[in-house]
């Protein structure tokens, strides 16, 4: 099995470390803020309908 | 700054992530010492598929 043999360990940690990064990086900065945004709008469309 | 036309948006990461970075250091250093201690023992010192099976054997004869 390819991913036991040890001369393979550094490459797939590598890759798994950079992949992980780039991808919480490009999540938490584009695409998670916007629920947080929608949630925020929502608030305020109900606070200002209520007054 | 976009990423497919979405906005970028002033999330942190560094701060609430150094303790994983600096963890993810720690692993990735022991592993290349198990990494190295594999592919000297003896049950993968000589396979073919070894990419360092020639500097292996130049240093076990000398």
């Amino acid at each position: 099995m390819p991913q036991l043999i040890p001369f393979y360990f550094i490459n797939q940690l590598s890759f798994s470390f950079l992949t992980l990064l780039a991808l919480i990086y490009i999540i938490s900065k584009y695409f998670l803020p916007l629920f947080t945004f929608q949630q925020v709008i929502r608030m305020y469309i109900t606070k200002l309908n209520n007054k | 700054m976009s990423f497919l036309g979405l906005r970028k948006w002033p999330t942190p990461v560094a701060k609430p992530l150094w303790p994983f970075i600096a963890a993810g250091t720690i692993t990735y250093f022991l592993v290349a010492k198990a990494q190295d201690m594999g592919v000297k023992s003896e049950a993968y010192a000589k396979d073919p598929r070894n990419p360092y099976a020639a500097q292996i054997a130049k240093e076990s004869h000398h």
